[in-house]
């Protein structure tokens, strides 16, 4: 790492980051092989190297494309067509704002470490499937192969995934994955997302939920903060009676997340964090698999 | 029976507050529950209802107001007392002040005093009778409570008189429920009175001692209570105050007299000075012995001038084996008896029957007599069997005869039982004629029944003979190990005697007084005077009880000269209570520490409503819990007792008081550190105990810090320590108080006086220059902590028992020495010290580091070590 100098606390952060990083790379390696699949086709011809059909010879096919030792055996002129196995780049961003470093319950993974996990085994299984993969506004390209996917993970658990990094330029047609909580700002979210959609680019958005944030198990007297403390805390009298307000709104955020979505064309997943994070990488699996 | 007062009612109206409180814990919300939350976002546009409090649970509210309730109830001073004298006729008061009254005297004064309190807030005037007083007009009761103050028991048996008193008033008297003869002088009087007494519990009543008798193989003393059945033990006690030995007492139903038997060996029943009851307080349960028990007084006879062969002059046998056992007078007839000597012990060379012995003789003296040539020869009067004029030789070189050996003692003899030597022989004796009154006489016989030693009464007294010289010309006998045994059991026979008064004998000086409590202080300093010849034995309020000194003799006044007379007080005809002592009890304090616990648990409450019981709380409660319930695992001492055993471990006592106990905990801990740094020692830790943990032995000494309020040892306690001390183990005893010290004008330290209370520590003295103490490690001559100048006392150089090779077996002392030791490696010291002196503290820590070697090296360094120091030393004494 080309690292000249590291204040203490930078060196901390890495510590910490590097401690989890083999448990969240193993944990990501664990939940992708219960999907893995293997190298997948287009199952269509197309670039590839897999024989895929012999055809017989179109005018338009250049005459070293035919294969003589198949047109040898017949009277007609046959080409070769392997299948097509183009690769695509998927542009990873997980959200890294305070926020998603929490969670409500101890037993929990925090939304952060369960987003990083989910994101890194969708990597792995992209990248096993020969995808191309990179950290949104961090990494300089998408890389493919196992070197590749060491690199997009030690880049994706030392991201910062800060807001501002999904303005950054993206090729169009590129494949977004964009896991988040999307309570910073809420409101904001449909704006961002339309420039995004814009470029254009489409995928898919994983919003991570905690169990706490659906259920609000609060009673009596509280003062509510936000972890970071970007806004003002806010005080609740009986905090039980504003469950159902809460809850309602809760619902419509997501509904709201739900209709951006929509409209622009993503695909939206959404994961609590109380549940294993097998079906929601099956389900990110699937839809990657059908855009792609 | 009893009423509830409050002495400040007006705080009562600080239950009106309730309501406030009340209206206060409903309106008041809790405070919030902070909770980070991320969709606050989502959150900050719900408008609530009214910021509604929530509601405090019914019965936390309940709870807070009990509480407040409490501490106000508590403020204004409740008062349980008992009611039944209020409102009836003025109070007198009439306390028995007899020496039966000592061993419960204080709660005979709580007693009073609390019938003068009661008579106080009736606002009537008191007539109080105790001592010495005419006064009989009534006082109030502030003034009778002063009186109280300065009120002891008398130190004689003496008994109160009851005055005339009026009879329209109410009439208590506050008994020691014991007689001696006299109780009716006293009911007859209280009957007319119409008066209530007051009885203490029958297991309080005195127990008196009576008569003192030797036995063979140690002691018997008669003790006699007014209620039986009774249970006590007795101590023996020597000068010096130990115990040196205890046995049970029991006086069964339906009798005043129980007798106890002590077994000792000789050497050390001479050392008993004193017996009374374990426990009991009193000089009247405290038998004093003097001459007349314990070691004998003989006189020996010897010619006037000193011999210039001593081992020859038969005396000096005689001399030899009694020396352990009895104080001998050597001298001319006129001078020994004019000492009165209990035996008297006559050579052949002195053979005299001049009357002044006969008289000695016929008024109850003993006189062993040994034969020789002159005896053999004369015809003397004073022999207990006739003798044959002449003698017999065995053995000789003319005679046929070998020299014969001693027969095996009879039953009847006093001797029975004591084993023979082979090889004692007789070659040479006087013969006594035959006959059944010989045979009857005869204590000792040779092989072929010839009689050796004989015995007779004569008068009150007894004269007993050798058939041989006291010499070894005769036989060999002189110079056998049983010749001290058979004048051993002699010497008993001459203590029932009593000394009797001679016209020249002089005057007797009181030497000791024996207190009312028991205490054997100094006289005091106008000196009292008996003549011989008024010697009654009686004590009486111008002759007290106690130690009555004559030249070299000593004689005892007890406290009750007729024990046997005692009896309980007949209370026909009066009202009966019990003394209870129980003063007006202040709820305050109980209510006030029960509310001050509810608010602790209040903290609790509010934490668990308020959400706030994580776990660290919980953790914390529990230790409180566990803290406030504690009971120290067996395990845990068993495995601080075997810690202790594998290395060297400092202790403290615990008290208790989280403050001295830490204080002490750092204190030794320095302490091990220092003797680490300095020194050989090094402790490995530093353990708490209490006085009953087990494996005190392990310890070389105890520091144990000594309050005003530190209670009496419980029996198993005292044990424990006594076993302490007796193996070997010192206790370093800091009362800490020597700012107050001077305060206290000399009177005893309480805390002090009853932890030592029953523990064998012999006299003490203030730490003598050439103590050990003084240069086991630092020569220092003065023994700093938080103070240094007070005093540190130890035992008396040969007041230590045996086995602790003259290692003081308590160091106490008022210098707060753990305020001075105790430094920690962190915080730095934990208290200041006065510096009185220049670095008082390093000071400190060498006598600190003194009392670790003293203790483990025990009298080790009282030799050479510092040998040129101390010659120069002690050129500077004598310069």
């Amino acid at each position: 790492m080309p690292v000249q100098s590291v204040s203490p606390h930078i060196k901390q952060e890495a510590g910490r980051l590097a401690a989890g990083y083999p448990a969240l790379l193993a944990e990501a390696d664990r939940v992708a092989a219960l999907v893995a699949a293997g190298v997948h086709g287009r199952r269509r011809a197309g670039q590839g190297e897999t024989f895929w059909q012999y055809r017989p010879y179109d005018t338009s096919d250049p005459a070293n494309r035919i294969d003589w030792r198949r047109s040898a055996r017949d009277d007609s002129v046959f080409v070769r067509d392997n299948e097509w196995e183009a690769a695509n780049s998927v542009y990873i961003w997980r959200d890294g704002s305070a926020g998603m470093d929490w969670s409500s319950a101890k037993s929990l993974p925090t939304k952060r470490d369960r987003a990083t996990v989910l994101s890194l085994a969708t990597a792995s299984l992209l990248m096993r499937g020969g995808e191309r993969c990179a950290v949104f506004g961090e990494s300089e390209r998408p890389r493919a192969g196992r070197v590749g996917y060491e690199r997009l993970a030690e880049r994706l658990l030392r991201s910062d995934g800060a807001i501002g990094t999904l303005s950054a330029r993206v090729p169009a047609y590129a494949k977004l994955l964009i896991v988040s909580d999307f309570l910073t700002d809420p409101a904001s979210w449909a704006q961002r997302l339309a420039t995004l959609a814009a470029r254009p680019a489409s995928g898919i958005l994983l919003h991570v939920i905690d169990p706490a944030e659906e259920s609000f198990p609060f009673k009596g007297r509280v003062e509510f903060r936000t972890p970071g403390g970007w806004m003002a805390p806010f005080s609740l009298g009986r905090a039980e009676r504003a469950k159902e307000e809460y809850r309602q709104k809760f619902l419509a955020h997501c509904a709201r997340m739900d209709e951006t979505a929509r409209q622009l064309g993503f695909t939206l997943i959404r994961h609590r964090t109380d549940q294993p994070p097998g079906p929601a990488l099956t389900s990110l699996y699937q839809a990657f698999d059908g855009s792609l | 029976m009893g009423s509830l007062t409050l002495l400040a009612p007006l705080t009562l109206l600080g239950l009106l507050a309730l309501p406030l409180v009340w209206w206060i814990l409903k309106i008041s919300p809790p405070a919030p529950k902070r909770r980070l939350f991320p969709p606050v976002a989502i959150l900050k546009d719900i408008v609530t209802d009214e910021e509604t409090p929530q509601g405090t649970p019914l019965w936390v509210l309940l709870f807070r107001l009990l509480m407040v309730a409490l501490a106000v109830f508590a403020l204004s001073l409740p008062l349980f007392q008992r009611s039944d004298e209020l409102g009836s006729a003025p109070l007198t008061l009439i306390i028995d002040d007899s020496a039966a009254s000592a061993p419960f005297w204080n709660d005979m004064l709580d007693d009073a005093r609390q019938r003068l309190r009661t008579a106080q807030s009736a606002n009537q005037d008191i007539i109080l009778v105790v001592g010495e007083t005419d006064d009989l007009n009534p006082v109030p009761a502030s003034e009778a409570l002063r009186r109280l103050r300065s009120a002891t028991p008398r130190a004689d048996g003496g008994f109160p008189d009851i005055p005339q008193l009026p009879a329209d008033r109410q009439t208590v008297f506050l008994s020691s429920g014991v007689s001696f003869g006299s109780g009716e002088d006293v009911t007859t009087p209280l009957r007319q009175l119409d008066a209530t007494i007051a009885l203490p519990t029958s297991t309080q009543t005195i127990i008196v001692p009576g008569d003192v008798r030797e036995t063979s193989d140690g002691f018997e003393a008669d003790w006699f209570s007014a209620t039986a059945p009774r249970a006590a033990t007795v101590e023996a006690l020597s000068t010096r105050g130990e115990v040196l030995a205890a046995a049970p007492l029991t006086i069964s139903v339906g009798q005043s007299l129980g007798t106890v038997n002590i077994a000792l060996p000789p050497q050390l029943r001479s050392r008993v000075t004193q017996l009374r009851i374990a426990g009991m307080r009193a000089g009247a349960a405290t038998k004093l012995l003097d001459d007349s028990f314990g070691r004998p007084l003989v006189g020996v006879l010897a010619p006037p001038s000193g011999t210039s062969s001593p081992l020859l002059s038969e005396e000096f046998y005689a001399q030899q084996a009694l020396d352990p056992f009895a104080d001998l007078f050597i001298g001319d007839q006129d001078t020994v008896l004019s000492l009165n000597p209990s035996v008297l012990v006559m050579p052949d060379s002195m053979s005299s029957s001049a009357q002044p012995i006969i008289d000695y003789v016929e008024s109850g003296g003993v006189l062993i007599r040994f034969a020789g040539p002159q005896l053999a020869d004369g015809d003397d009067t004073l022999s207990p069997v006739p003798l044959r004029r002449g003698g017999r030789s065995i053995g000789g070189a003319l005679a046929w005869e070998t020299p014969q050996a001693l027969a095996p003692f009879t039953a009847e003899s006093p001797f029975a039982g004591l084993s023979i030597p082979e090889d004692v022989t007789v070659s040479r004796q006087v013969m006594a004629r035959p006959g059944a009154e010989t045979d009857a006489r005869t204590w000792a016989r040779l092989e072929d029944g010839s009689p050796v030693v004989t015995s007779a009464p004569r008068g009150d007294g007894r004269v007993i003979l050798f058939h041989v010289t006291a010499g070894p010309e005769w036989s060999n006998l002189a110079i056998s190990g049983l010749y001290v045994d058979m004048l051993k059991r002699i010497l008993p026979l001459a203590k029932s005697r009593s000394v009797a008064p001679t016209s020249e004998g002089g005057a007797w000086t009181l030497n000791r007084v024996l207190s009312p409590f028991g205490e054997l202080r100094p006289p005091p300093p106008t000196p009292v005077v008996i003549q011989d010849t008024g010697w009654t034995g009686l004590s009486s309020a111008d002759y007290p009880p106690g130690y009555y000194r004559s030249g070299t003799r000593q004689r005892a006044i007890q406290a009750v000269a007729n024990p046997e007379t005692i009896q309980p007080i007949d209370t026909s005809g009066l009202t009966v209570e019990r003394l209870d002592g129980t003063e007006p009890r202040s709820f305050a304090g109980l209510l006030l520490g029960l509310a001050l616990i509810m608010l602790a648990l209040d903290m609790l409450i509010s934490a668990i409503v308020s959400g706030r019981f994580n776990r660290g709380m919980s953790f914390a409660a529990a230790l409180i819990v566990s803290f406030s319930v504690l009971s120290p695992p067996p395990a845990a001492a068993q495995d601080r007792i075997s810690e202790a055993a594998l290395g060297l471990h400092l202790a403290y006592v615990e008290t208790g008081d989280v403050q001295t106990d830490e204080l002490s905990r750092v204190a030794m801990e320095n302490l091990s550190r220092e003797l680490t740094r300095r020194t050989t020692i090094e402790p490995v830790g530093v353990h708490a105990v209490t006085p009953d943990s087990d494996g005190l032995v392990m310890y070389p000494f105890l520091y144990w810090p000594v309050r005003l309020d530190t209670p009496a040892l419980s029996e198993a306690e005292r044990l424990n320590i006594n076993n302490y001390i007796a193996a070997g183990g010192t206790l370093v005893i800091d009362t800490a108080d020597e700012s107050e010290r001077s305060l206290r004008a000399g009177s005893a330290h309480r805390g002090l006086a009853r932890v030592t209370e029953g523990l064998t520590i012999g006299q003490l003295t203030t730490v003598p220059e050439d103590h050990v103490l003084t240069k086991s490690f630092y020569l220092t001559f003065i023994f700093p902590g938080r103070w240094a100048n007070g005093p540190v006392f130890v035992e008396r150089a040969g007041a230590t028992q045996g086995g602790r090779d003259g290692v003081t077996s308590v160091i106490i002392g008022s210098n707060d020495w753990a305020a001075a030791w105790a430094v920690d490696p962190d915080a730095g010291t934990l208290a200041d010290l006065s510096n009185d002196i220049p670095r008082q503290r390093e000071l400190a820590i060498r006598f600190g580091v003194n009392i670790a070697m003293y203790a483990l090296s025990g009298n080790y360094k009282a030799d050479q070590v510092h040998a040129a120091e101390l010659i120069r030393r002690l050129g500077q004494q004598t310069p």
